[in-house]
């Protein structure tokens, strides 16, 4: 009896988280060591609490360490964020990227900066963001409604991040400051160069509250998987399931692009990547998307680092290199019968 | 003591009433069949009973207590309920989708205790699925997997069941299969309210049949009462009579002439 | 150079450029004059005896006005107080003001005589720009950075007319001063902001960092010599 019950028994994240979590140490390692001035992997320790006169350990604890954090927290926020919103609307296609929702955080982020406001208050930024971010929510219901389908859900996504994108651009190109048409790039392609501390510090607290609103909602999506109804007479609170993943998403991701720009696919591919590893269990997938969006985020920086670009690489633009086809990959899969 | 007490529920949906009056008493023991035409209001009275809609009118007790009263956790341990179509959203494996049913019994970790376990285990081998459980619940057939969402029913351990069409489309073997499991769960000291089309299977396995008409009780008690000429001309339609021979009951209709 | 040389009542026209106070130090000036985009029919309804061109546009308006009998003169953007020197006296003798060019050149030699740097080693420093940008060792800010005495590290970095340094590097060759050029303007960029940078503020910690007005610096001319005493002032 006992051998059929382990043959048949679930498949337990820890291994795979285990696995996760290494492989996102080795990432942060090498995000710490890697640049146009490259430094050992054993020197580290010595210049992660070395002298602050040391050029070397101003590099590795002004310009790099913030980065790789800041890489940490904003790939598990968006992962947390892609696997929690395919769980509840119970589409894979679900991600804060293709539904509009980092594009509207972006926008408002976009307003609020370059009109001086976010001078007065540093906290106005990300507070910008998670605002832009639970707008496009509250539009993404308004538009596809409550029971969407597939197809106008990933229509109003479109609709949402056409108009953010061509608000944002025109918003750009509107500001008398002459840089700001050229940082279109930054705010629609996303990157993690040149981002300090204060960053950091800045979105530190929404991203720990939005990631904690996220996870606590695994087992009302694992109830989820075999319908509303049912989840209901399991005990789950369908009303504050959905907040719990709106107001999670609107924090983590809102308050991420309000200081990296949008990072897109990262949300998307992570859960799919992860799912075969737990079965298929949206609480298991949630906690794992975590540490891979993380180590997703971390990897596709160090690839904007090679050195044949020059640094000229959007971390965007890696994310879509890898996602992409990606995206066509599920496409096709769909098409395929079952 | 009635595990379930229903006294002068009404629902209305747009406008328009859909339950008005239902008077409902589910005992211990008892298997009670709710059965009515199309659009009788089944399902929704299934629903009301089972606390997703608020009736408008009326009290609901569960338990000799209110079922508003109950803290979602509580009356999710004391009622398990079964929808009408199957749905599986994530290709979960069988031990996975059995396994959900613990929900109302598992800490907010979500791992499975022992007791967890052997609850899966001993609905699983009720449900004749001790074979399946490794297998992907997107790779089962229409009644396999029907067995595996009674399984999930049954593995939560409930007083009281609430299913939905749990033998709808699928193979008269399967369908025996499921409504014994629903027949010892009341044999064993719950109660089960079943909602079926069918009536020769309705006739067969329930202690007593209520016949839901336009949103009313039309009839409540044993199949023989129940199933009159009169009444199956009246809200089926059907010229048919009630046959119980050698331990078997039907209601077959006389084909026109 | 044209503002330096003449009265506003020989100015026809000029170009948008001279109004925007980032640019330009006689945007006041310019205010009060019409201004031009640089198209042909523009310069021809003023119907000017002179036409002024600088190497940064396109060839097409000048090869139309010379077809029609306009007379152009066209300058190569100075990159050298010798250089804007040499432009400034061929302008000058094609307006007839020689005398009043070499004054000009005369007082500017005299203040940057004054303003020569003691004897000593050079301090490093950088000119570090919105987005990373340095300006390379030909160009006038390399010129006036070492007219002020200091060792500038676009050549120490290879930079010929200039390039974009990543911070990482930037603070690697740590200068001893870092030298930023600002324009007054309220709206905030990315591209500013960099400048503002930890990383940068700890590595030139114990260095300087000087402030010099962008228009003092972006073309040549009589006010450059501020520019060369601005940068002076941070001298330690």
């Amino acid at each position: 009896m006992s051998t059929v019950a382990d043959r048949a028994g679930s498949r337990r994240p820890a291994p795979a988280l285990l696995l996760l979590l290494a492989v996102c140490a080795l990432l942060f390692v090498a995000a710490l060591c890697v640049g146009p001035v490259p430094t050992a992997p054993l020197a580290l320790p010595r210049l992660l609490w070395g002298d602050p006169g040391d050029p070397l350990s101003v590099i590795v604890r002004e310009l790099r360490l913030p980065r790789a954090l800041l890489a940490v927290l904003v790939g598990a926020s968006l992962g947390l964020s892609g696997a929690a919103l395919q769980g509840l609307l119970r589409n894979p296609l679900a991600e804060p990227g293709l539904l509009g929702i980092s594009g509207c955080a972006a926008l408002c982020a976009v307003l609020v900066f370059y009109s001086g406001l976010a001078g007065h208050d540093a906290w106005v930024l990300p507070a910008a963001g998670m605002v832009g971010a639970g707008g496009a929510v509250l539009g993404l219901y308004a538009l596809a409604g409550r029971q969407a389908s597939m197809l106008t859900l990933i229509l109003a996504g479109v609709a949402l991040n056409s108009l953010a994108a061509a608000l944002t651009t025109l918003v750009l190109n509107l500001t008398p400051n002459p840089f700001a048409a050229y940082e279109i790039f930054f705010w629609l392609m996303g990157s993690l160069a040149n981002r300090s501390f204060e960053h950091l510090w800045l979105i530190l607290p929404f991203v720990t509250l939005g990631a904690a609103l996220l996870l606590a909602s695994a087992r009302g999506l694992d109830a989820l998987a075999l319908g509303e109804d049912v989840a209901h007479s399991l005990g789950t609170d369908l009303g504050a399931l959905r907040r719990r993943v709106i107001l999670g998403s609107a924090l983590a991701v809102g308050s991420s692009v309000a200081v990296t720009g949008v990072i897109g696919f990262v949300g998307l591919v992570v859960p799919h990547l992860v799912r075969p590893l737990v079965g298929h269990r949206p609480g298991a997938v949630l906690v794992l998307s975590a540490v891979a969006g993380a180590a997703l985020t971390l990897a596709a920086d160090l690839g904007t680092r090679f050195p044949l670009l020059n640094g000229e690489l959007r971390l965007g633009v890696v994310t879509a290199l890898l996602g992409a086809p990606f995206f066509i990959h599920l496409v096709l899969r769909s098409r395929l019968p079952t | 003591m009635s595990l379930l007490e229903a006294s002068g529920l009404s629902f209305a949906r747009r406008g328009r009433a859909v339950l008005e009056g239902i008077d409902l008493v589910v005992a211990a023991g008892e298997l009670v069949t709710v059965i009515g035409p199309n659009g009788a209001g089944k399902s929704t009275l299934l629903r009301v009973l089972a606390g997703m809609l608020s009736p408008l009118q009326g009290t609901l007790r569960l338990l000799g207590r209110d079922l508003g009263s109950y803290r979602p956790a509580a009356r999710a341990r004391l009622l398990g309920y079964h929808a009408q179509n199957p749905e599986l959203n994530w290709p979960l494996s069988v031990w996975d989708i059995i396994a959900l049913g613990r929900l109302p019994h598992s800490a907010n970790l979500g791992a499975l205790t022992r007791a967890d376990h052997a609850a899966v285990m001993q609905a699983a081998a009720r449900a004749d699925l001790l074979g399946l459980l490794g297998r992907r619940g997107d790779s089962l057939s229409g009644g396999e997997l029907a067995r595996v969402l009674v399984a999930r029913l049954l593995a939560g351990e409930h007083r009281l069941l609430l299913a939905d069409e749990p033998i709808a489309n699928l193979d008269p073997r399967y369908q025996v299969d499921i409504l014994a499991l629903l027949r010892a769960h009341a044999d064993g000291g719950g109660a089960t309210v079943v909602v079926l089309h069918d009536l020769a299977m309705a006739a067969r396995y329930s202690d007593r049949l209520v016949l839901l008409d336009g949103g009313r009780v039309q009839a409540d008690g044993p199949p023989h009462r129940v199933l009159t000429a009169a009444r199956l001309a009246a809200s089926f339609g059907v010229d048919a009579d009630y046959l119980a021979t050698s331990g078997i009951a039907a209601a077959l209709a006389r084909a026109r002439a | 150079m044209l503002f330096e040389l003449v009265d506003d009542a020989r100015i026809a026209s000029v170009t948008t450029l001279s109004r925007d106070p980032g640019l330009s130090p006689f945007h006041r000036r310019a205010a009060g004059l019409p201004v031009n985009h640089g198209a042909a029919e523009e310069l021809l309804a003023v119907a000017p005896d002179l036409v002024l061109s600088g190497s940064g546009g396109t060839r097409l308006a000048e090869r139309l006005l010379g077809a029609l009998g306009v007379p152009v003169l066209s300058f190569d953007h100075a990159d050298s107080l010798e250089a804007y020197a040499a432009n400034l006296r061929r302008l000058a003798a094609a307006l007839g003001v020689t005398p009043r060019a070499e004054r000009l050149l005369a007082a500017l030699a005299a203040k940057l005589a004054r303003l020569a740097p003691p004897p000593g080693p050079a301090p490093r420093a950088v000119v570090y720009q919105p987005n990373g940008y340095v300006p390379g060792a030909q160009t006038l800010m390399h010129d006036l950075v070492s007219r002020a005495g200091y060792a500038d590290l676009a050549t120490e970095l290879g930079l010929g007319f200039g390039g974009f340094v990543a911070l990482e590097s930037l603070v690697a060759a740590h200068p001893e001063v870092l030298i930023v050029s600002v324009r007054d303007t309220r709206a905030p960029s990315l591209a500013e902001q960099l400048l503002d940078h930890p990383a940068l503020r700890a590595s030139t910690a114990a260095a300087r960092r000087v402030e010099v007005a962008e228009n003092l610096w972006t073309c040549a001319g009589a006010f450059s010599a501020d520019a060369v005493a601005t940068l002076e002032q941070a001298r330690p």
